[in-house]
């Protein structure tokens, strides 16, 4: 066990974090994993952040693994889910993606909140825009419609909304370059080409597997659901296809 | 019947306390997802993380389970692994599964509530024991709400 897992060190290499602290020039390379949308822990360069309903909790890691808590900053209410790209912070919360920065780590500082309907929403962010889910009904107790929205992030002070497209029932989401993946519960995996964010266009629909989350990684898609484990390769967009399928007993 | 998606509290009776890494387990209720270098770490829902070697993505193959009661969320870094557990948020190094360490356990929730608000939940009975966690579960006629 113990050479496997040194070779696992060795494998996770791969999966390097660009990590930005307060020096700009300090570039560490991590072996940190990936998560998926529906997160509520999030790994800066050396601090664990993870939300509750109303804030954000803050763990100073130590390199031997120990950590202590450091702060603690109040947000808003319903916080669902949180992501972290250099030095922000996404949080998603019943009625708003909040913008956070942690240019000092210890300390996340408000940038922006982004206000919509109340909903169930976790958001992902690629480049210039975040995509944030919308889900009404059910347990999330809201009027409206299911929805997932492009926004247009490049000013983190003034998030401004480029398109709401109607969906499904969505759960988690994912995101890699332009290829965005969309989780809607018992209507299955959708895939798009968000090439054009004002314009996203359906690739893929796997309609009979029940979709919650997914982890988009090169070129491979693992996604969960109550069917089980499914890993798709989406490397050519032309031939999306599933590799596997761990199956629930 | 009304049937509603929401959490169930967990008993501390009905509970082991301790982390431990033990043979894998079948897949029943996927919750979160984690991707590690080659592993693929899949929460089961309340109960813990199943670990998959996942260097050939056609054939996962179970490597064990970490019995984590309580448990929703992970994450990992440096061969330690975040997670939480029975209120707890709680370190532990990994890099010899067989012989896994906690390193850090910080008291960080009340386990009174459900996790999320918004979200019905199986009203506790004191008589079961202390809740240490939630699970969620399908509800039959849910009477609690938070």
């Amino acid at each position: 066990m113990k050479n496997v897992l040194i070779v696992m060190i060795i494998f996770s290499g791969f999966v390097f974090v660009r990590c930005e602290s307060d020096t700009a020039s300090n570039f560490t390379i991590t072996p940190t994993g990936k998560g998926g949308s529906m997160a509520r822990f999030a790994l800066g360069a050396n601090h664990l952040y993870v939300v509750n309903n109303h804030a954000i909790k803050i763990y100073e890691l130590s390199t031997d693994g120990t950590m202590l808590q450091t702060g603690s900053v109040e947000v808003g209410f319903g916080i669902e889910t949180i992501a972290v790209r250099d030095n922000q912070l996404f949080l998603g919360a019943n009625d708003a993606m909040y913008i956070y920065s942690i240019s000092n780590p210890y300390r996340p500082s408000f940038v922006s909140r982004y206000a919509h309907i109340t909903a169930c929403d976790p958001v992902v962010v690629s480049g210039n825009y975040a995509y944030v889910t919308l889900r009404i009904g059910g347990t999330c107790r809201a009027a409206g419609s299911d929805a997932l929205e492009v926004i247009d992030i490049s000013n983190p002070q003034m998030p401004e909304l480029i398109k709401s497209y109607p969906v499904n029932t969505p759960y988690g989401l994912g995101i890699d370059g332009n290829t965005l993946f969309l989780c809607e519960g018992n209507n299955g995996l959708k895939i798009f080409n968000a090439e054009k964010p004002n314009e996203i266009q359906q690739i893929k629909h796997y309609k009979d597997i029940h979709a919650y989350d997914v982890i988009p990684n090169n070129g491979t898609l693992i996604m969960t659901g109550d069917d089980g484990i499914f890993q798709f390769d989406y490397a050519d967009l032309n031939d999306v296809h599933l590799l596997s399928h761990i199956k629930t007993q | 019947m009304r049937e509603a998606q929401g959490y169930r509290p967990i008993y501390a009776t009905a509970a082991d306390t301790t982390i431990t890494f033990v043979k894998s387990q079948p897949l029943r209720k996927p919750g979160k997802i984690y991707s590690y270098g080659k592993y693929l770490m899949v929460n089961e829902q309340g109960k813990g993380i199943h670990v998959f070697d996942n260097e050939n993505t056609t054939s996962p193959k179970a490597v064990g389970f970490l019995k984590i009661n309580g448990n929703v969320d992970m994450a990992i870094r440096n061969n330690i692994l975040y997670v939480d557990h029975l209120g707890s948020l709680v370190s532990l190094d990994i890099s010899d599964l067989n012989n896994i360490r906690t390193l850090t356990i910080i008291k960080t929730w009340t386990e009174a509530l459900p996790p999320e608000r918004n979200h019905y939940f199986e009203c506790v009975n004191p008589k079961k024991g202390k809740v240490i966690g939630w699970e969620s579960a399908t509800l039959k006629n849910p009477k609690c709400y938070y």
